[in-house]
């Protein structure tokens, strides 16, 4: 049996304080037999990691793994496309009853050979897990053979959802990569990102920013990132974990061994994407920049909200649902209250008690807002009594709730539009103007001749 | 109501017209056993065959009196008489359609005279049917070539009807209409117990792989052409389909009734408003599923194209048919509409203007567009504008299987809506799949 608990142990998690010690020792909550929704652990340390895009992201398992699940990620990269390519060993029958480690060896040998990657990542899968494949040994050997870091990735789908994906994936990073490369410029000021994932380039809406200001990005992990960076990661001023469930044990990590502190914020809306701005600077603690800053966001506030005007024109008063994952889920609120929407609802299923204080404070307290199971009965149910005009929502919900004929905005990781910083909240109120406005609600509500007899 | 606006350039850099003796040699091209002859020059017919066989990737009948020099400058009756006569001993077709071009119309010719003394000199040939259209290239263009043409097929060939016949339909199509749009209008009225005579019938005539033929190896047929005062309603789908219908119902009495296009859902809907009354029957629940379909693909695809500027080169009649159905079922803005000539529905279209022009003019007046709708040529202005070019109209050099696809009732309309928001999804995707400048000197530097 793997050996979990320690990712359990998270002081900064306000679900596991909250806890009793009996109830610390059982993990985070079980997926429900019946009623489970979302990825599994393999499928969250897949989605952290793949980002670091040169590379070779190999699944040691059965063909659904990788099969079912490659180049599904809306994350995008300036330095190689093989976060776009499925490896796996797609091990056999054979395999199974006969181990798979020698077929594994041959994959990342074959791999490395026809790809030449900085590194390989070898994740461990349900099937493989079983069979007693011993991951860390094989890399281990495999690195001596092939001459790059060949890292293991413990994370078979059965130990739990996709958030502790998330975590086994931090950890890896933390035991295996980060440190393990010194950087060749030190000077200046160097930031991480944790938990960006630079979905639909949402990563490149922000650098522009960081530019004027000469803050230097280290490693976004993992959004458009390359192995090197991530291995040179404990040379950093700051870490700003910007989807605070995901790595923020791997911030806290940081912290410890390398003195490297950590705030959380998000870059969704004016106000998260200044205040996020203003906690960097502040962390750097040079008056300078901090004055350079308070100006920068002054003109680009301004800038902006003169570019909304014709959007909030429309949009104001609008009543919004939304129901999305993590940070989004307050980050969004604020951002859509920006442009003087009405928030009816939004999901709370994914949050930490740190998001939902937040959310409280966005809705000045009004707990019935907090949607604790947004399941598709639930939200028709809010769409039809609220007389929602558009919802926000990702992952498969939204094809449900889309049932009700109500106008939506795709939020998920697949999407292709990109919301972040002051820029994407431009883009956002033009694509909810575009959902609000499209005649096409109106003619899915018209009655068919036949039934006009 | 749009203001249609007449570019008056002295110049047309990407020409959008087409002329007008093409168009009405296009209509005869749907009638069996037929063969057009363009009373012009020899080169008159030979680019038009050219285009045209280039556009269906078909061999294309036509003919030509063959103008020569002293010809053209004596005229006389000489080369149309001796043309219908070669082609009558030739080919034995049961249509002439014999159309003017600008050269014989500069000339002057006298072509009804001309067929009158033809028939009293040729007894033997008196009794075939030549139709005659007045087509100089110099007035029109295609569209109004191909309006005139079916008008003038119907006031030559259609008799005095002997009987009638309560489920027989008349349907007028359009130049614009595929013969995948009239298999799928032919269904639909088959499911409503009608049988439907469409006129011209392309689906019959074009793009089946047949044995070498001079003339027509199928489409409308000269008896079909002959009866259709005996059905009991004609449809006309598409202005230059009117005229048509319109006379066959003031001479004949059979009423007829007027669709601008079958692209859209609310066009469909009245189309089967009407059969339903006409009828008292149902479509059966195939047709219901693919309103459903259609229903469910506008509401998945809304993110795709809602909010999107195109700009649109096409003949009228699709003219009008896309900015009926993008602007007011999709809420696509139209950001420039370009039409070669000036007819009527441009007049009642729900935009701000409508240009009569040439492609150019997209490139003059649109600024910002997300896609071009237009021809084959339309690829030099979407690249101009680094946008999707969807090809639809003619000529469709570069595609092939164009001309079977369905743009009308549920299932064409959800066939294209498919197509159009494809377009702007995989551009929106490549787009963002780009890699800003400063995010690659980064890494530059970095690595």
């Amino acid at each position: 049996m793997m050996n979990l608990e320690h990712l359990f142990e998270e002081p900064t998690c306000s679900h596991n304080k909250a806890k009793s010690p009996e109830e610390k020792k059982k993990g985070c909550p079980k997926p429900k037999p019946g009623a489970a929704a979302g990825g599994c652990a393999f499928d969250g340390a897949q989605i952290a990691l793949l980002p670091i895009a040169d590379a070779v992201h190999l699944v040691h398992g059965p063909i659904a793994c990788a099969g079912n699940s490659w180049d599904n990620r809306g994350t995008r990269s300036s330095v190689s496309d093989y976060y776009r390519m499925g490896f796996t060993t797609d091990i056999s029958e054979n395999d199974v009853i006969f181990g798979g480690e020698k077929r594994l060896m041959k994959a990342i040998e074959e791999s490395v050979k026809k790809y030449s990657p900085p590194a390989v990542f070898v994740y461990a899968t349900c099937v493989t897990s079983m069979i007693g494949d011993d991951l860390e040994s094989i890399c281990k050997r495999a690195q001596a053979k092939v001459g790059v870091p060949v890292i293991p990735v413990n994370s078979p789908g059965f130990v739990g959802s996709k958030n502790l994906g998330n975590k086994i994936a931090g950890e890896s990073l933390f035991k295996y990569v980060i440190g393990t490369r010194e950087p060749k410029n030190t000077e200046g000021y160097y930031i991480n990102l944790l938990g960006e994932y630079n979905i639909a380039g949402e990563l490149w809406q922000i650098i522009p920013i960081f530019n004027e200001l000469g803050i230097k990005i280290r490693a976004c992990i993992s959004g458009d990132t390359t192995y090197n960076e991530v291995a040179a990661a404990h040379r950093a001023r700051l870490n700003m974990v910007v989807c605070s469930k995901a790595l923020v044990s791997l911030a806290r990590a940081m912290e410890q061994k390398y003195n490297i502190p950590y705030f959380e914020g998000s870059f969704y809306g004016i106000r998260d994407t200044s205040e996020a701005i203003m906690n960097i600077v502040t962390m750097i603690g040079d008056e300078e920049l901090i004055l350079k800053a308070k100006k920068l966001i002054e003109e680009k506030e301004k800038e902006t909200r003169e570019a909304l005007k014709p959007y909030i024109e429309i949009l104001k008063g609008k009543r919004v649902l939304i129901n999305t994952g993590g940070v989004k889920s307050w980050s969004m609120v604020s951002q859509v209250k920006e442009l003087g929407m009405e928030v009816v609802g939004t999901s709370a299923k994914k949050s930490t008690k740190e998001d939902k204080e937040r959310m409280l404070e966005i809705f000045e307290g009004d707990e019935s807002k907090l949607i604790d199971d947004p399941n598709p009965k639930e939200l028709i149910r809010l769409i039809k009594e609220h007389n929602v005009d558009v919802l926000m929502a990702g992952g498969r919900s939204m094809y449900v709730a889309m049932k009700t004929k109500v106008a939506f905005l795709d939020t998920n990781q697949e999407r292709i539009h990109a919301y972040a910083g002051y820029e994407g909240m431009i883009n956002l109120a033009k694509n909810l103007v575009s959902a609000v406005n499209t005649p096409v609600w109106k003619l899915v509500k018209e009655v068919a001749p036949w039934q006009k007899l | 109501m749009a203001k249609v606006i007449d570019t008056k350039k002295s110049c047309a850099v990407y020409p959008l017209k087409l002329s007008q003796p093409m168009g009405a040699a296009y209509c005869f091209l749907g009638i069996d056993k037929s063969m057009p002859i363009m009373h012009g020059s020899q080169g008159c017919a030979a680019f038009a065959k050219t285009f045209l066989t280039r556009h269906f990737r078909e061999l294309i009948p036509m003919q030509t009196t063959a103008l020569s020099e002293i010809a053209t400058v004596i005229g006389g009756d000489s080369n149309i008489h001796e043309a219908i006569k070669n082609v009558i001993d030739k080919n034995n077709p049961n249509v002439v359609g014999l159309v003017s071009t600008g050269v014989s119309e500069t000339r002057g010719d006298d072509v009804i005279g001309s067929l009158k003394r033809f028939k009293s000199n040729f007894p033997d040939y008196a009794d075939k049917k030549v139709v005659y259209v007045s087509t100089p290239d110099y007035l029109g263009s295609f569209e109004t070539g191909y309006e005139k043409a079916l008008l003038e097929v119907v006031k030559a060939l259609v008799e005095p009807p002997r009987r009638k016949y309560r489920d027989k339909v008349n349907i007028f199509v359009s130049y614009a209409l595929t013969a995948g749009d009239i298999e799928e209008i032919k269904d639909m009225l088959k499911d409503f117990e009608l049988d439907a005579v469409v006129v011209p019938d392309f689906s019959r005539s074009i793009g089946l792989m047949s044995d070498f033929s001079p003339i027509t190896i199928g489409g409308t047929t000269l008896e079909e052409i002959q009866g259709l005062a005996s059905s009991s309603f004609s449809i006309a789908i598409g202005y230059s389909s009117k005229a048509a219908a319109e006379y066959l119902e003031k001479e004949y009495n059979v009423p007829m009734f007027y669709f601008e296009s079958l692209l859209g859902l609310k066009s469909t809907d009245e189309f089967y408003e009407l059969l339903i009354k006409l009828t008292g029957r149902e479509p059966s629940d195939k047709y219901k599923r693919y309103r459903s379909r259609l229903l469910d693909t506008m509401a998945d695809g809304q993110f795709y194209f809602s909010g999107k500027s195109v700009a649109l080169g096409l003949g009228p009649d699709l003219l009008t048919s896309l900015v009926l159905f993008l602007k007011e079922e999709l809420g696509l803005n139209i950001e420039c509409a370009v039409s070669p000539v000036h007819t009527p529905n441009l007049d009642l279209l729900p935009i701000d203007t409508v240009y009569i022009g040439d492609l150019e003019d997209i490139k003059l007046n649109a600024k910002h567009v997300d896609m071009i709708i237009s021809n084959t040529n339309g690829q030099h202005i979407a690249k101009h504008f680094k946008v999707p070019l969807l090809r639809i109209g003619i000529p469709i050099f570069d595609r092939v299987g164009h001309f079977f696809r369905t743009y009308v009732g549920y299932k064409g309309t959800l066939e294209f809506l498919c197509e159009l928001t494809n377009l702007f999804l995989e551009h929106d995707e490549e787009k963002s799949y780009e890699v800003p400048e400063f995010a690659k000197q980064m890494k530059e530097e970095i690595l």
